[in-house]
């Protein structure tokens, strides 16, 4: 079913995704609305005992893991000289850029007033505070990720005088995201370090800042690995010779990595169930729960990561790198909601409402939406032939 | 749940088996290196 109309001297297709895509736009506007003029209560079903639900979980946590790919992939390439996976590292920046704009995007529809977001570093700072930490680094990594993704817009614009200044700035840009992702990405574990008494033995551990921090170099190497799989078979015909010539060796090399950092968080939490010797809770229903998700999501990808970089399968380390995804996307959810408040009977316990649901669909829509345009534009997935020789 | 009467001996079990832990994680991540690694060097 398609049938087209005229859009500023273009012939614009109406699609069966376009027509899927206007739809969750506005229904997410709809809502967007109704949050913004009723409050928090009439699009939510948070309370007092989860005053924090699937925008935080969602959005916040597992957003930021994702986004990790921008850290990761600039580290690789400009502290360790890893050279031959320079292509990735503006897609991957690109990614994290608009992971976490969207993060904050998603932060105005959680905080009771907006408005208020910024209080934390004008009108009344905690220092001490967990949280404190994360939004400052959250704030200052964001702009740290525009400044490292500007040359693209840049030489898209065609400034090259400000672009040459922002090159310069390449390595320091880099040191300066890989400390403040060490410092936030590890610090919203910590966040749940206040709640050993609502958070399930099995998942609560002092050491959930290092796992987080752990996971989250997974997510990002596995974002990478999916999302330039995505990139070649949707934007193909916008990634130049270069790009396509190492996109397996970089799928090869990640997935060796991301076999390794996998062993090791899986050993972190061995280590977390072994020093607080939870193990008599592995026998009961949240024991299997999170035997699945140590198992399924976490010692699985890492063997099937491992057997793809050693087979050079790289058809196999991009399907396990969706089930690493996955992985730390249901690992951030067993913390923060199913594991939450795992005391409460069960007519009290938090399942997000649907308008919930549609926000956050609603701004990873958003997100698709905006590295579509910006890669459709931008020298990002090729290299401008000005600076090629750079 | 294994019963433990003192402080003490909670820790000898709990920090003892994550030693034990720290040792197995050692050999195993040589192991998996050796697994990742082994046929580049072939080649």
């Amino acid at each position: 079913m398609s049938h087209e109309t005229t859009a500023a001297g273009k012939r614009f297709q109406i699609t069966p995704v376009r027509l899927l895509v206007g739809g969750i736009l506005l229904l997410g506007l709809i809502v967007t609305f109704l949050r913004f003029t009723q409050g928090l209560g009439a699009v939510t079903n948070l309370d007092h005992n989860t005053p924090w639900g699937l925008w935080i979980t969602f959005d916040l946590l597992c957003g930021v893991a994702l986004a990790a790919g921008g850290f990761v992939t600039s580290a690789a390439v400009y502290i360790f000289g890893l050279n031959k996976y320079h292509s990735a590292v503006r897609p991957a920046v690109l990614t994290g850029f608009l992971g976490y704009a969207l993060v904050v995007l998603a932060l105005t529809y959680d905080v009771g007033i907006p408005w208020r977001l910024p209080y934390p570093f004008l009108v009344q700072p905690g220092p001490s505070s967990f949280l404190f930490e994360v939004g400052l680094c959250v704030a200052l990594y964001l702009t740290v990720l525009f400044l490292e993704i500007s040359p693209a817009g840049l030489e898209w614009l065609g400034k090259s005088r400000l672009r040459k200044i922002v090159v310069k700035m390449t390595l320091v840009l880099t040191i300066l995201g890989v400390v403040l992702s060490t410092l936030h990405q590890s610090s919203l574990g910590g966040l749940y370090l206040i709640v050993p008494s609502k958070l399930h033995p099995l998942w609560y551990s002092s050491y959930l800042p290092l796992e987080f921090f752990v996971s989250s170099i997974v997510a990002g190497l596995s974002m990478v690995i999916f999302e330039g799989a995505l990139s070649y078979r949707f934007l193909g015909h916008k990634m130049d010779r270069e790009h396509i010539q190492h996109k397996d060796d970089l799928a090869i090399g990640f997935a060796k990595a991301g076999s390794l950092v996998l062993a090791g968080y899986f050993f972190i939490q061995l280590t977390g169930l072994a020093a607080d010797n939870d193990w008599s809770y592995l026998g009961t229903g949240y024991g299997a729960w999170y035997i699945l998700e140590m198992g399924g999501f976490v010692a699985l990808p890492c063997l099937l990561f491992a057997l793809g970089a050693r087979e050079k399968n790289v058809r196999l380390i991009r399907w396990t790198a969706v089930l690493a995804v996955l992985g730390i996307v249901l690992n951030r959810f067993n913390v923060s909601l199913v594991a939450f408040n795992w005391h409460l009977a069960s007519d009290q316990r938090y399942f997000p409402s649907w308008m919930e649901f549609v926000i956050s669909i609603f701004l990873v829509t958003l997100g698709v939406l905006a590295y579509t345009f910006v890669v459709t534009r931008m020298p990002v997935l090729y290299e401008h032939p000005e600076y090629a020789e750079e | 749940m294994q019963d433990f009467s003192t402080l003490h001996e909670f820790m000898s079990f709990s920090k003892g088996l994550t030693y034990v832990l720290m040792g197995v994680m050692l050999v195993a991540l040589g192991g998996l290196w050796t697994f990742l690694t082994s046929r580049d060097e072939e080649e």
